[in-house]
């Protein structure tokens, strides 16, 4: 490596601009293409992520030598690497790291079935070219990368210290978000929690987004999101559009050899244009409990730095979140089993309410509203306020009644309820929910209601 | 061996991507600023005058690949040959280049939104238009077909 190291081309490798590697055979003809994944392995050497075995590889095997050009996606500066290869690596912390870029293409663009990384090859960087001095005619416009997390202790501090002193999960949720955006610079992020049978995730918070989006949902395994969740490990990506575009590329040449049929794309939770994305796991006591996300118009946004703060920020959220969980359920012992009957008070207009047994849903005058365990709970208890009259809970009635069904352990009900509150908020339903005290809570109905129960199929 | 459509797609606003080799072997990588037809199977590729890497080890071995690419679908077109000259640019090579970062840059500026200052730093300042027989195509389109020699078929 001459006068540059690979650590100052460390954004080149961010993979915002697609690599080119020219390599040549035996024979002397050369063959040019692009590159989906490069990364620095150490300070002499890079990995480039093999999905195809392809004339590049062929090549490799007679002649090493191979030129490779990276642009900086911030400055777009262009450096001309030399290489030679060296090996080929089919696991390891290199090819791990290098499949996790691959997979999280293939989630993205649903061919986790058929998109998968072969191999990392290892390449020695002999020397580094700067292709292009910056034209005067053309001056770095990038001079100012723009708004960066602010990696500052002290609001790492003042966070961490908010969420110490969070006296309930509605809090802490909302500390968390609203934290990462006042104290951290972080303008969009959305937290959400690890649902009963850890099959599902569910926004519990979120800021920056035009709608809240509370109780939308993303598989485990599926997308970013659902990928961090399955494997409990960050990702970080400075390049939605280009691996999304790349993805969906791919994607159309398996269907067009017929080795995947057309299907959906997964709808990606969060900003719709969203050029970085990194979404770390919030693990408590070994335990997923829910998943950080954070997203930013800017290329490659984030940095390695920026991922070990959210983590930091996502462990101490999982671990309030976990201690107010096994505290509710203390505090659940020494209430009543029941709520104290309150007088209905007198609603204006009329409000359809729909729940279909079959998966929990629920629709308030034809608008979808929540499904799930949190749309048995609110039909649980709008059976009572109807045939009881009753508008005062605890938190322990709901959590034995049977009709939801709830796991044994872990059952996550504050988590729901309080789901169902911030989901009847952001609807500007007349229906709310609002907490009176440690385990309490009251049904507040502004409206006449109409039940309207569709049993399950075959019940 | 080039056919309507192919000449169509080269000549649209791809990414360009180019390799030489020397006589020792040695590849190269840089970028082509625009393909044009000239007749037969012969295209005018314009490259950066500075770049002399691609100079020398064209004169030491001919040999070219290019590769364009659609930024948008990433449909991508190998083209192997031999330079049959190098010669300076001249305005109407380096109009061309100027349709060229216009249609490339444009399409890069409406799917990625990066600013065109920014492309417009990668644009070298001064061309040479090397003209190249081409004797073999690929399809480079990622995916498991990429690298696939592309069938031959009736101009």
């Amino acid at each position: 490596v001459t006068d540059m190291s690979l650590r100052d081309l460390h954004l080149c490798f961010e993979g915002a601009v697609p690599a080119v590697i020219a390599t040549a055979s035996s024979d002397g003809t050369p063959n040019v293409t692009y590159l989906s994944r490069v990364r620095v392995v150490d300070d002499f050497r890079i990995a480039v992520s093999n999905q195809f075995f392809s004339k590049t590889t062929r090549n490799l095997t007679e002649n090493p030598r191979a030129s490779i050009l990276v642009i900086d996606p911030v400055s777009y500066d262009e450096y001309r690497m030399t290489v030679v290869y060296e090996r080929t690596e089919r696991r390891g912390p290199v090819f791990e790291r290098l499949r996790e870029d691959v997979d999280a293409v293939a989630a993205v663009s649903g061919m986790q079935d058929v998109f998968k990384l072969r191999s990392a090859d290892i390449y020695r960087v002999s020397q580094i070219d700067r292709v292009r001095a910056a034209s005067a005619a053309a001056p770095n416009p990038a001079a100012d990368p723009g708004p960066r997390i602010t990696t500052n202790p002290q609001g790492l501090g003042e966070l961490t210290a908010r969420l110490s002193r969070c006296p309930d999960l509605d809090a802490i949720v909302t500390t968390t978000v609203d934290g990462l955006a006042e104290l951290l610079g972080i303008g969009h992020s959305l937290l959400m929690l690890l649902d009963e049978p850890g099959q599902r995730l569910y926004t519990i918070a979120s800021h920056g987004y035009p709608a809240e989006g509370v109780g939308s949902e993303v598989a485990v395994g599926d997308g970013i999101v659902g990928m961090v969740a399955a494997r409990a490990t960050a990702i970080r990506v400075g390049n939605m559009r280009q691996m999304v575009k790349y993805g969906m590329g791919v994607r159309r040449a398996f269907e067009q050899r017929g080795e995947i049929s057309p299907g959906r794309e997964i709808e990606v939770p969060g900003l719709a244009d969203a050029e970085s994305r990194m979404a770390v796991p919030a693990l408590a006591l070994g335990q997923l409990v829910g998943v950080l996300t954070v997203e930013s118009h800017q290329q490659v946004a984030y940095t390695e730095s920026d991922e070990a703060i959210l983590s930091v920020v996502a462990s101490v959220v999982a671990g309030a979140i976990e201690a107010e969980r096994a505290n509710a359920i203390v505090d659940d012992a020494g209430l009543p089993g029941s709520g104290t009957p309150r007088a209905r008070r007198a609603g204006t207009g009329l409000t359809h309410v729909r729940f279909f047994e079959v998966d929990g849903s629920t629709f308030l005058d034809g608008n979808y509203l929540i499904k799930g365990v949190a749309g048995r709970i609110l039909w649980s208890l709008l059976g009572h306020y109807e045939r009881e009259q009753r508008t005062d809970f605890t938190n322990k009635e709901v959590r034995l009644d049977p009709s939801l069904e709830l796991p044994e352990f872990r059952d996550n009900l504050d988590s729901r309820l309080l789901l169902l509150k911030r989901r009847l908020d952001e609807q500007a339903a007349p229906i709310r929910i609002e907490k009176t005290g440690r385990g309490r809570f009251r049904l507040d109905v502004g409206t006449e209601l109409r039940l309207d129960g569709v049993a399950a199929p075959g019940a | 061996v080039l056919t309507p459509e192919t000449v169509s797609f080269l000549e649209g606003g791809c990414s360009c991507a180019v390799a030489t080799v020397d006589a020792a072997n040695e590849p190269y990588g840089t970028r082509g600023w625009g393909v044009t037809f000239v007749a037969g199977d012969d295209v005018r590729l314009v490259l950066d005058a500075a770049d002399r890497g691609a100079m020398e080890d064209l004169a030491a071995t001919a040999r070219i690949a290019v590769t364009a690419a659609d930024v948008l679908t990433l449909r991508s077109i190998q083209f192997k040959g031999v330079a049959r000259s190098v010669e300076p640019a001249t305005d109407g090579d380096r109009e061309r280049v100027a349709r060229y970062c216009d249609a490339f840059f444009g399409n890069i500026v409406a799917i990625d939104g990066t600013p065109r200052t920014l492309l417009d730093r990668l644009v070298p300042t001064d061309f040479v238009a090397c003209t190249v027989r081409v004797e073999e195509l690929y399809d480079q389109t990622p995916g498991p077909a990429a690298g696939a020699s592309m069938p031959e078929q009736p101009s």
